[in-house]
Parts: structure tokens; C-alpha cells; sequence
């Protein structure tokens, strides 16, 4: 328990740190208001115009796949800590769950699913 | 008085790998360089961009540098040295370091300028790129510790490092950590020369100086991983552990600079690719081989 | 010391950190990284960093003499620098644009810059706002614009009014805009909900803590604080775009890869329509640099290699060559050209644009391997040899070649358009040099590769022959082409066409003169041809390919019309 709440203060520390950063920027000056300061750069023009808007990423194929294998992954960090006491059997036992897992991937991939969308 | 040591291992490593930094692009010692570089952001401006979203823009620099230290908080520093010694400490680096990929989203679509967006993206994409390796290969050391307590995972080295015991899993773990410290060839997220500074070119001043300084701390976080996880930790003939860490983390975090001096940026499409083609593959054998090893 | 100017300096008094803040100089060069090389620049010294974009610079470094517009360009590069900044000229004097620079320096201080521009005066009393009319028009005229369409800056000047009551009733004050909006755009009906829907659903989360953050009146954020519309998905937001290629409809962004990218050649500008990463659109934008017109050529012919030698610093030598070969051609006197500084001038501009693409790809070692054969070179101490071993080593990092063999294939209707490299690599091409006197024994070559590779390998192979050819040539005496002018005889019309190949491709001058007067001059540029090419070979690539193919072209800024 005090090791999470140390943690827990190492966060607030870091917040801490950066807001004393901050307070301590204050005293270098104020940020003089520019016509042309506050639009984000291009390169030697201004880009006045919002960027946000619906982007395609062409990578929604991995996403899909590393949801199914952080799954699998959530399963075998405690098979890990018990493996050595059970021994084969642990082995088998993941190996399938891992196997199917593994099809699943090269199914995947002779579907061409593992490239840029 | 072993804190007031940890303390100064760790401000020390930290400009150490400032340094080095310097030296792996420009090839040069400047001993004075963090302190110059410190100064000079200190007293720019800030500039908020017009539009921008304010809870993410403020938010993503102090996420960014909390993250970071955040995993090193159950890192060890020497033998029975460590800040928080949760049982499950292998796993808390893993979900410590997806706030990285937050706070640097956050940072692409906060000020609402194309080149930080498509830095931001990128950078997503190369998260699901090197998440499974890193994932699999520490339950591989995991399961050579029978614990995920950080403490243990070291003892379990006395006899032979991991490095030995499970070298692709090394390979897979230090090219992963490449890829989410963003060093070259995995430098999207900030590509000086194809998004003229990407996800942080909007920065500026404070903010721009909290993530310099977060990307050091997770440059050493990344460091001191590797080195608890395959290196020995603190473990070493003569000197003390505490000196021992930080050789290996500054030797670790030198040669992650060099390393990346064998190829060009790398694509994320290009990463993604060979990540979930060859490296996740490569991470089930390498559980596979360790569970063989562990048995026999 | 230098004393930052008022335009540059902080408000304030210097405090702890006064002048060394300084000791680290980051430079972002106009235009571009390669005049500062060609002038003696060195990117690799102790505290000197060049910067990639002018918001983690601290130092302008103008250079040259520059057209208008890129003046206008360098004082938006300038007006967004944080202060503090330092605005230093080289060989310049004064700019319409920019305020007085805080230094002024020549090439020979370019080796000692730290000395020069450090230590610095950050602060000063009195700092003036730097605002040039265009900027400012540029900056007001772009928000009207997006009043019309997003209608949240509209709602600015009523929102000051009511600052008092937004903290209770944001859904009322919703409401009232609503309506006041829609009635002065009812044309657009659906458009503006489309907008205004769109804000609401980036920013329901975060309404309560924007306005606590901001009350220093900033009044830009306040427009996203609608809330209590309707959420509004992706595929409804973007129903009136146009599809992709891959049948998805994507929010389109305009951006522009304009003079000063630390990836582009220095001075070229690219604007692009981007669906995400990949480019829907390239096209170059002419007219940054070429300012010449080519009504007001001389008259004497004395005066045409001049005058043809101002519309490129990088190719001085090759326009004089090219105008003195006209010459005699028109007259039909012999001449012989200056080989060895032709060649020079060919190696350079390919060491540079090597550079320059080493950073595009974004190759570390590679860029300050090729930076030490530049230093080399330039000292004269570069062997054919030595740039063989780096040769090899280029061509045997296992990444680029799977690239760059992807981008950029010239389909074959168009290929007979070009020269140079992109028609060698796609073996079509024959050089020039071979039939000109000075070149004997050339042999060319040939490749099979009509992509972005083959490209960079006939450009390492012809470093490579310029390099053999500068070492077998004999120092030449120096030529006096003022009185070659002299001994030429003009009478009646004369015409000549002269050709000659640099390293980009074939320029042709057609000359016509008449009674020893100069009547019509025409110019054909490679670079025109290469420019005309960027948006059919970009087309939906990714971002990253498209910049590194434009980059691979070699497109000359000095040279695209405007």
C-alpha cells in the first residue's frame, strides 16, 4: 500500500516540479502579443487554418490485431510468475492458447492485413 | 543518505545523457551543453498557438515528464535500492510508459497545426508497433524470476545475465526501446527534416524545456530497464551496486544514441510492418526458448 | 556584445541569466542550409545547432541578396521566433520587410560566429512590437475568413460583452449565438451547423475548465466552448468531401512545405493537399526566387554572361559558359570551354543536394560523412578514391535502396522529356559531354533503374567521374572572356542554340542577334520540366515518401519561372 501512495507522490512531485518551473519562468518576462506569433508555423508562411478534422490512419489492421494480442498478453503475466512451479504442463497449456493466437496472426497476414491500408 | 545517492546517480545520469545527445549528431563533447541549452529555453517565450486546445496543450509536456519518472519509480538503483518495491514492478514500467504515447498524442492535436497532427498519429502507429515486443519479452524474464517483482527479476540474474540467457529477446527489447524513446531511426514524432520539428514545433519555452527534460528522463528510464532487465542490475565484481547501475545505464544509453546510426528514419508503415511480420513472432519464440530453457 | 534591438529583445531587465544565454546559438538559415555552405558554413561546430523550425531558433541568419517574396517569407519566420532572437544579415544590407538587423556580417565571419554573436543583451526597455503591413493584414484577413465560415470569431466581439454572465449560462449564450449566426448565413445552412457541431464534439469535455484557465483574454479558445449541440460523427462531418482513392471520405488539409524546410532544397515551396498522410496534391510554387524576365536582356553582347550569371548563385559558371558558347556559335568562332571550373561547379551542386537529401531521409551519419568529402572538396583534398569507399558505403545501407526503388517511376510517355539524371537512370539518355570538345574520352553511362535509386546512383556516378576528371585535367590558364567577346564578329542576323549539361539536366539558350545586337533570348531550364513533374509522381504517396521523392528530384528554386 505505501509503495503505491509513493508512487502517487512521485506524480504530484513531478507536477509539483513543473509548476514550480513554471513560477520560476515568471520571472524572465512576459510574452509580447505579435501579429503572426500565435499562428502555428509552416515553414516560412503562416497556416491560420484549423488542422483538426478526420484523418485516416492506414494502420487500423495492427490496431486490431494488437488489441487481440494485448488480450492474450493480460493472460500470461500471471502464467509467467507460476510457470517454473508447474512446468510442462504450464508450457502446453499456454502453447496452445499461443498457437491459436499465432494463426490468427499469419491468417491475418495472408489476408493483407498486415499493410499500410 | 542511500536516497541523497539515488538522487544524485540519477540527476547525474541525466546529464550525462544530455551529452551524449549532442555527441551522437554533432560528434562532439560539450560538457556545458545541458546548462546552455537549460538557459537558453529557460528565458524564450511562450507562445500559444491561436486555436489550440487548452487541456491538452498544457497537459501533454507535464504527462510526458511524469510518465517517465514514474517508471523509474520501481526501477532498482542497487540491492534492495528502489523506490517503490511493488510486487508486480515489471508489469507498472510497461503501463507507466503507454503514458508517454498519451501525452505525445495530446501534444500532436493540441496546437492545431498539420505538421504536430501528423506527428502524433505517426507516433500512435509506432506504439502498436513496438508495445508487443516489450510486452513479451519482459514476461520472458518474468518468467525466468518466477516473480514480477523488480528485485527478484535481478536476483535471478546472479548466475547469468539475460542478455545471455535470452539475447533475441535483448534484441527485441532494446530496438522496442529505440522505437518508444523515439531515437533515430525511429524519430517520427519530432523528424527534423521531414516535419520541421513535428509534434513539438509549437512548443516553446516552459513547455518546450519540460519535454526536453522528459525525454532525457526517459532516455535514462529506458536505460535503467534494460539494465535491470537483461544487464545484471547492480550486479558486478568490485565496486558498488549503486556504481555499477550507473556504468551500465550510461553504457546502455550511449550505445542506444549509437545504434541508430545504421540506417535513414524509418516509416511507421515500415516499422508496423517488420514489427508484426518478424518481431512478434520473434518475441513468442523467445518465450518459447525461455520456457524450453526453463524446464530442462 | 551584441545589443539585441528592439525588436528582438525582451521586455525587462536582465536578471540571473543576462547574456549567456546565448552561448548556444540556434540557427535557422533563409533560405536555405546550402548558401550557407557554399559560403563557408559549418554546421558541426561547438554551439551551433541548426534549428528546424524558427519557434526553437534564436538566430535569423539572412543571407543574400533575396527577391520580395522571400523577404515576405523570412519576416514570417521572423515574426515567429520567440523573443528572445537575434536578426543577423549576411552580405546584406538592409530588407524591406525586416527591421534593422542586430548584426551584420560577411562570409569570412562565418567561421568565427560564436565570437561574433555572442555574448548578447537580451533585454531592453522599451521592445516594439514587430508588425509589417502585410503580416498584419494577412493575420486579420485570414480571421474574417474563418468567421464566415466557423462563425466563432462573429461571436468574439459579442462574447466580450457578455464575459460576465458565460461562467452560468453557457447553454443560453449557445442559443442566442445560434441564432444570431444563423440568421446572417442562411445560405450555408448546413455547412455551418457541419462546423459548429464539429467543435462541439472535440471540446464537450473540457467547457468548464477552459474558462478558468484563460482569463488573461485570450479570446481565441472561447469559440470551441459551445456546448450543448448535438455530437456529430466522423462520417457525417466529412459527407460532402470528395473520396480518396480508397473510397473513404477524409477532412482534407492545405499545408505548405515552403522556403525554408530543413528537408527541401532551401528555397523551393511545395503546398500540398493532405487527406491524413498520404499527398492528394503537390505542386510547386513558382516564383519565390526567379525573378527575371526575360524582356530585359542586355543588348551588347558583352554583357550576357553577366547578366545570365545573376539568376543563379549556384551556377554562375555554367550560365557564363553556356552564354559564351552561344556566342561563338553565333558567330562562328571557336571556343573552348573551362572545364575544370564547370566541373567543380557540377560536383559542388551535387554535394550539396546530397547533403540535403541525407537529411531529408533523415540519415545522421551519413549527412556528416558527406559534410566532411564536402569540406574536402573544397579544400581540394578529395580523391576519386576516398569518395569510392563512401560510395559503397552509401549503397550498402540496407534500408534506402527497398525506399527509394519504390518512388518515383517516370512513366515512359513522359520520359523523353527529360535529361539528366532521371533520363540516365531510366537509360534514355546519352550525356551531352561527350560531344563537347574539352570531354574526351567520356564514356557514358547507363542505368536500368527508372526510380528514385537509380537516380541517386547516376548522381554518385557522375560526383565520381567530375571527381577523375578535375584530377586528370590540367590546371587551365586563365581564360579572359571579355576579350574573347572582343574578337568575335557580329554582322547581319546570326541564331545559335547552345547546350549544355549540368548536373540537373540539359539548358538550352537560343540566341538570335542582329547587327551585333542581342534581339531574343530563350532560356530553357531543367528544373521547369522537373517541377511540372511533382504532382503526378506524388500522388498518393505518404507523406514522407512524397517529400523524400520531391527532395530526390533536385528541383532548383533559381530556376522555376514565375
Amino acid at each position: 500500500m505505501w509503495h503505491y501512495l509513493l508512487l502517487f507522490f512521485m506524480l504530484l512531485f513531478t507536477a509539483g516540479f513543473a509548476g514550480c518551473l513554471y513560477l520560476a519562468k515568471k520571472t524572465t518576462g512576459k510574452t509580447l502579443r505579435e501579429p503572426g506569433k500565435n499562428v502555428p508555423a509552416e515553414s516560412g508562411h503562416l497556416a491560420p487554418k484549423t488542422a483538426w478534422g478526420r484523418y485516416h490512419i492506414h494502420y487500423y489492421g495492427y490496431a486490431l490485431m494488437f488489441l487481440a494480442f494485448d488480450m492474450e498478453m493480460a493472460y500470461m503475466y500471471p502464467w509467467a510468475v507460476v510457470y517454473k512451479e508447474i512446468g510442462l504442463m504450464a508450457l502446453l497449456d499456454m502453447g496452445v492458447f499461443l498457437l491459436i493466437l499465432f494463426l490468427g496472426l499469419l491468417y491475418t497476414w495472408s489476408q493483407g492485413g498486415l499493410k499500410r491500408q | 543518505m542511500i536516497w541523497i545517492i539515488t538522487i544524485i546517480v540519477f540527476l547525474s545520469s541525466l546529464y550525462g545523457i544530455a551529452v551524449l545527445e549532442r555527441w551522437s549528431i554533432y560528434r562532439e563533447w560539450d560538457f556545458g551543453y545541458p546548462i546552455k541549452v537549460f538557459s537558453g529555453i529557460f528565458v524564450q517565450e511562450d507562445i500559444k498557438p491561436r486555436k489550440h486546445d487548452p487541456t491538452f496543450f498544457e497537459t501533454a509536456p507535464i504527462l510526458f515528464i511524469a510518465a517517465a519518472f514514474l517508471a523509474i519509480g520501481v526501477l532498482p538503483f542497487a540491492a534492495g535500492v528502489v523506490p517503490a518495491g511493488i510486487a508486480t514492478g515489471a508489469l507498472f514500467v510497461n503501463a507507466a510508459l503507454a503514458y508517454i504515447m498519451v501525452a505525445l498524442l495530446m501534444a500532436g492535436w493540441a496546437p492545431n497545426g498539420v505538421y504536430a497532427m501528423v506527428g502524433g498519429w505517426r507516433f500512435l502507429g509506432q506504439l502498436i508497433a513496438y508495445s508487443m515486443p516489450i510486452v513479451m519479452t519482459i514476461t520472458a524474464t518474468v518468467m525466468r524470476a518466477e516473480s514480477m517483482d523488480m528485485l527478484k527479476i535481478v536476483v535471478s540474474q546472479a548466475g547469468l545475465w539475460n542478455i545471455i540467457y535470452q539475447p533475441v529477446g535483448f534484441v527485441l527489447f532494446y530496438l522496442a526501446a529505440m522505437a518508444l524513446a523515439f531515437l533515430p531511426p525511429f524519430d517520427l514524432p519530432q523528424a527534423g527534416s521531414e516535419l520541421a520539428g513535428g509534434v513539438f514545433a509549437e512548443y516553446t519555452g516552459k513547455r518546450l524545456l519540460l519535454f526536453r527534460l522528459g525525454r532525457l528522463v526517459l532516455i535514462f528510464s529506458l536505460s535503467l530497464a534494460i539494465t535491470n532487465f537483461y544487464l545484471g542490475g547492480w550486479q558486478g565484481p568490485l565496486l558498488p551496486g549503486f556504481v555499477w547501475t550507473f556504468i551500465k545505464t550510461m553504457l546502455v544509453a550511449a550505445s542506444l544514441f549509437w545504434a541508430g546510426s545504421f540506417t535513414p528514419r524509418i516509416r511507421h508503415d515500415h516499422t508496423l510492418e517488420w514489427s508484426w511480420k518478424y518481431a512478434t513472432p520473434a518475441a513468442l519464440l523467445n518465450i518459447l526458448w525461455v520456457g524450453i530453457l526453463l524446464l530442462l | 556584445m551584441v545589443k539585441l534591438g528592439t525588436y528582438s529583445a525582451k521586455k525587462g531587465k536582465a536578471g540571473f541569466f543576462g547574456s549567456f544565454t546565448f552561448k548556444l546559438l540556434k540557427i535557422f538559415p533563409v533560405p536555405g542550409m546550402e548558401v550557407l555552405l557554399k559560403k563557408g558554413f559549418i554546421p558541426y561546430q561547438k554551439n551551433i545547432e541548426l534549428a528546424n523550425t524558427p519557434r526553437h531558433a534564436n538566430v535569423l541568419l539572412v543571407c543574400g541578396p533575396l527577391p520580395e517574396t522571400a523577404e515576405k517569407a523570412a519576416a514570417v519566420a521572423f515574426a515567429q521566433m520567440p523573443r528572445p532572437r537575434m536578426l543577423v544579415f549576411l552580405d546584406m544590407e538592409k530588407a524591406e520587410f525586416l527591421p534593422k538587423p542586430d548584426v551584420v556580417i560577411n562570409a569570412e565571419d562565418l567561421k568565427v560566429l560564436t565570437k561574433k554573436l555572442c555574448p548578447a543583451e537580451i533585454y531592453a526597455e522599451n521592445p516594439t512590437v514587430f508588425q509589417p503591413d502585410f503580416l498584419t493584414k494577412a493575420v486579420s484577413d485570414k480571421e474574417e475568413d474563418d468567421g464566415h465560415q466557423e462563425h466563432h470569431h462573429d461571436s468574439h466581439e459579442t462574447h466580450e460583452d457578455h464575459q460576465g454572465h458565460q461562467h452560468e449560462n453557457g447553454h443560453h449564450e449557445h442559443e442566442e449565438h445560434g441564432g444570431h449566426e444563423h440568421g446572417q448565413n442562411d445560405g450555408k445552412q448546413h455547412h455551418d451547423d457541419h462546423k459548429e457541431h464539429a467543435h462541439n464534439g472535440h471540446d464537450h469535455s473540457g467547457g468548464g475548465h477552459n474558462r478558468e484557465g484563460h482569463d488573461q483574454g485570450d479570446h481565441n479558445h472561447d469559440g470551441h466552448d459551445h456546448g450543448g449541440g448535438g455530437f456529430m460523427s466522423m462520417v457525417m462531418m466529412t459527407k460532402d468531401q470528395p473520396r480518396g482513392t480508397d473510397g473513404l471520405q477524409m477532412d482534407r488539409n492545405k499545408v505548405r512545405f515552403g522556403p525554408f524546410h530543413p528537408g527541401l532544397p532551401g528555397g523551393l515551396q511545395i503546398e500540398m493537399i493532405l487527406a491524413g498522410d498520404t499527398v492528394v496534391q503537390a505542386e510547386v510554387e513558382k516564383g519565390l526566387f526567379d525573378q527575371t524576365s526575360f524582356q530585359h536582356f542586355p543588348e551588347e553582347p558583352e554583357d550576357l554572361p553577366g547578366w545570365l550569371a545573376d539568376f543563379d548563385p549556384f551556377q554562375k559558371e555554367m550560365y557564363r559558359e553556356l552564354a559564351l558558347l552561344a556566342l561563338a556559335g553565333a558567330t562562328g568562332s571557336d571556343f573552348n570551354l573551362n572545364v575544370e571550373k564547370l566541373e567543380q561547379e557540377r560536383v559542388r551542386n551535387l554535394f550539396l543536394w546530397l547533403l540535403k537529401f541525407q537529411k531529408t531521409l533523415g540519415d545522421w551519419e551519413m549527412e556528416r560523412h558527406v559534410f566532411r568529402l564536402w569540406q574536402d572538396f573544397q579544400q581540394n583534398a578529395l580523391s576519386p578514391e576516398k569518395f569510392e569507399s563512401f560510395r559503397k558505403k552509401l549503397e550498402n545501407r540496407w534500408y534506402p535502396k527497398t525506399r527509394l526503388r519504390r518512388l518515383g517511376k517516370i512513366p515512359e510517355l513522359n520520359l523523353h522529356h527529360f535529361s539528366g539524371p532521371l533520363a540516365k537512370a531510366a537509360g534514355n539518355a546519352s550525356d551531352l559531354r561527350r560531344h563537347l570538345s574539352g570531354y574526351e574520352c567520356f564514356k557514358n553511362f547507363n542505368l536500368n533503374d527508372n526510380n528514385a535509386w537509380g537516380w541517386l546512383q547516376v548522381r554518385l556516378e557522375e560526383i565520381h567521374r567530375s571527381l577523375q576528371i578535375l584530377n586528370n585535367q590540367p590546371s587551365a590558364e586563365k581564360k579572359d572572356w571579355a576579350s574573347k567577346i572582343q574578337k568575335m564578329h557580329f554582322s547581319g542576323t546570326q541564331n545559335s542554340c547552345a547546350k549544355l549539361e549540368t548536373s540537373r539536366g540539359i539548358f538550352i539558350l537560343n540566341l538570335e542577334l542582329k547587327d551585333g545586337k542581342i534581339k531574343k533570348v530563350d532560356l530553357k531550364r531543367p528544373s521547369t520540366v522537373l517541377s511540372a513533374l511533382v504532382p503526378q509522381l506524388t500522388e498518393n504517396y505518404e507523406l514522407a515518401d512524397a517529400l523524400v521523392a520531391i527532395a530526390a528530384l533536385d528541383i532548383s528554386p533559381w530556376e522555376i519561372n514565375a
